[in-house]
């Protein structure tokens, strides 16, 4: 394992490899301070480019944009009550009270270090778990694979919010737009209306640019997004932790970071839920619990290292079995994708050094937020300053121009801004989005898989459970989908208990 | 407001998968594969989406009182008409892209959208403008060599 670590430090640590990395952080520590912008849209809008570079090189670029884009998503969160992203919801429950003592520096720093320790907890539990279980995959049927990609799917029950049908809804319209194309066992064209364009298929990359990256254009035009900065103070320094401070809230990051990764792992739990379970488990364990919610350290602690694991531990089922853990893993699949690199277990074996650049760039990516985060966080609280009207139109033709890129294709422009349209709606109805990008990219390798399972299989559909991996993987679903359904009724139900206590 | 939405959610979902379902029974058959053609996944996607669509329509029958999540607020004449501005300008930008040429249309674009976004200070707005637009020339075209649409 050192070898392997070593020469994906190797890579990661040369030219132009950590320059990309480095900007990445950066850029995603700017994104996730904006409220309204998301590491998700950062990450969709720069995935274009990631097909100009080498495929480590690209990779590099989207996790320093992941990385930094969920540790940003606290200057928001701790600066103006804001949370960027609801994965930071809980961190202002004892950022923002912090911030109001006049400790914004402080508090910032809690919340970047916080989520250097979750999120390095997280890459290291990633490193031990994912080759062994890739390992494991080697052994993987079509009929695995095709619970695998359910498995998957069962992602749609924690991104659903207030209601999952919706959400089944929105992934059906997805799987259906993934089988416009050729028939991917027999080569027969299906859904094309008779068009070229359309007999490669709809591409996820427009889909993905117009869902997560032009409908926030247009609704920021309709919500009439404006920065809040009332509360933001001019003059702020690099932000400091008291040495005592970080000694306490040292146990809880290295708790929430396990707990966090733990939680990422499962496809369908979120970041929001690792990051109020953190806090949930955390405000249990103190002596004193009714300190938690008046600017405790650990409070934000806790939910920062909590969410920044979850990044990590979302990593192990996209690498391994090549499912995404969340919203943001679905873009890494995508930006593998773009390179003809399939996510899985013979990934480890036929590209051992991407595999491994990307857990050493995981690593490394959490010492340079941690080291931009201190020096910029406190800075970046400056540029929520910046008026809608110059961010949201360079977010535009940046979506323009990274559609367009893509295949040097004006349909795909078209598809991009229809997309964003169709997103934008979906969004104002309360439908949820990100199904419809998991089951586009999810659906291929259900159908084929699915598909050769039952050419395979003597007993049909049923003769399948006679394989003990399918079982098992069948009712790993089900725990899975029951165990989601349990954390998110916990978070929900500490979301209300402190509203109320807010409230009271 | 949401449970209309779950009906007229649920209506579309059912009216798409029916849609789906049909469309499916016209694709080629391949007898050595029986059932599991191509047409076999777009079949059990249209019955998915029908048998979703009537739960939707079912419990938004069942129980009509709006749920606790907020209802998305009323968007005014005037918002309206700026997000068919940006619509239509985007559609033009796209249009005429290639003809125009990458720098005149995106600083045109840009500058444009600024105005839609409420922007009223010209020289920000030229400033911005111009400078976006070579900075993602010279990135796109000179460093990352991406191709533009010129």
């Amino acid at each position: 394992m050192l070898d392997n670590l070593l020469l994906g430090l190797g890579t990661v640590l040369s030219f132009p490899e950590l320059l990309y990395m480095a900007g990445g952080v950066l850029g995603g520590l700017l994104i996730g301070a904006l409220p309204g912008f998301t590491s998700t849209m950062g990450m969709v809008v720069l995935l274009p480019i990631t097909f100009a570079l080498r495929p480590i090189e690209g990779q590099l670029l989207l996790i320093g944009v992941f990385v930094g884009g969920i540790a940003g998503g606290c200057i928001p969160a701790i600066a103006l009550n804001i949370p960027g992203t609801p994965a930071s919801a809980a961190t202002t429950f004892d950022g923002y009270p912090l911030f109001r003592q006049g400790r914004t520096e402080e508090a910032l720093g809690i919340g970047i270090i916080a989520s250097f320790i979750g999120g390095t907890t997280a890459a290291l539990m990633l490193m031990l778990l994912a080759p062994q279980l890739a390992r494991f995959a080697l052994r993987f049927g079509p009929p695995e694979y095709f619970a695998l990609g359910l498995l998957g799917m069962t992602l749609i029950v924690s991104v659903s919010g207030g209601s999952i049908l919706r959400g089944v809804v929105a992934g059906l319209i997805g799987a259906f737009l993934a089988t416009v194309g050729t028939d991917p066992i027999l080569g027969l064209p299906r859904f094309t209306l008779g068009t070229t364009e359309l007999s490669s298929g709809i591409s996820y990359v427009p889909a993905l640019i117009g869902l997560f990256g032009f409908s926030e254009v247009l609704s920021a035009l309709v919500e009439r997004l404006q920065p809040a900065v009332d509360g933001v103070r001019r003059g702020l320094r690099l932000a400091r932790v008291p040495k005592q401070t970080i000694l306490r809230i040292l146990p809880t990051s290295l708790r929430s970071g396990v707990l966090g990764a733990l939680v990422g792992a499962i496809p369908g739990a979120g970041a929001d839920i690792a990051a109020f379970l953190s806090y949930d488990v955390e405000k249990r364990l103190a002596t004193d619990p009714t300190k938690y919610g008046q600017g405790e350290p650990r409070g934000i602690a806790a939910s920062e290292a909590g969410n920044n694991a979850d990044a990590g531990g979302a990593m192990i089922p996209m690498l391994t079995f090549g499912i995404p853990g969340d919203a943001q893993t679905a873009v890494l699949i995508a930006g593998l994708m773009l390179q003809g690199l399939q996510p899985g277990p013979l990934l480890f074996t036929e590209h051992r050094d991407v595999v491994w650049s990307m857990f050493a760039g995981l690593l490394t990516a959490q010492l340079i937020m941690l080291l931009v985060g201190l020096l910029v966080a406190p800075l970046a609280v400056r540029l929520v300053a910046q008026p809608a009207s110059v961010l949201f139109p360079v977010v535009a033709v940046l979506c323009i121009v990274g559609a367009f890129a893509l295949n040097n294709s004006l349909f795909d422009v078209w598809l991009m801004m229809l997309f964003g349209l169709i997103g934008y709606f979906m969004r104002r109805l309360q439908v949820p989005v990100t199904p419809v990008v998991l089951a586009m990219i999810l659906m291929p390798m259900v159908e084929s898989e699915l598909r050769r399972a039952l050419i395979i299989s003597p007993g049909g559909f049923f003769g399948l459970f006679a394989r003990s991996i399918f079982t098992g993987i069948m009712a790993l679903i089900l725990l899975s989908l029951a165990s989601t359904f349990l954390l998110q009724m916990r978070a929900r139900r500490q979301a209300v208990l402190r509203t109320a206590d807010t409230e009271g | 407001m949401l449970r209309g939405v779950d009906r007229l959610l649920g209506l579309l979902a059912a009216v798409i998968g029916g849609a789906i379902w049909i469309s499916a029974t016209r694709l080629p058959t391949v007898p050595v594969y029986g059932d599991v053609g191509p047409a076999y996944f777009p079949r059990l996607i249209g019955i998915g989406l029908i048998a979703t669509g009537v739960l939707l329509l079912v419990t938004s029958v069942l129980y009509p009182h709006p749920g606790r999540e907020p209802a998305g607020a009323k968007i005014s004449g005037r918002v309206w008409v700026d997000v068919g501005l940006l619509v239509f300008t985007t559609a033009l930008y796209i249009a005429f892209m290639r003809r125009v040429g990458f720098v005149v249309s995106t600083t045109s674009y840009l500058g444009i959208l600024s105005m839609i976004f409420g922007s009223r200070r010209y020289g920000q707005i030229l400033l911005v403008s111009v400078g976006t637009t070579a900075v993602l020339f010279l990135l796109f075209k000179g460093w990352l060599r991406v191709p533009l649409p010129t």
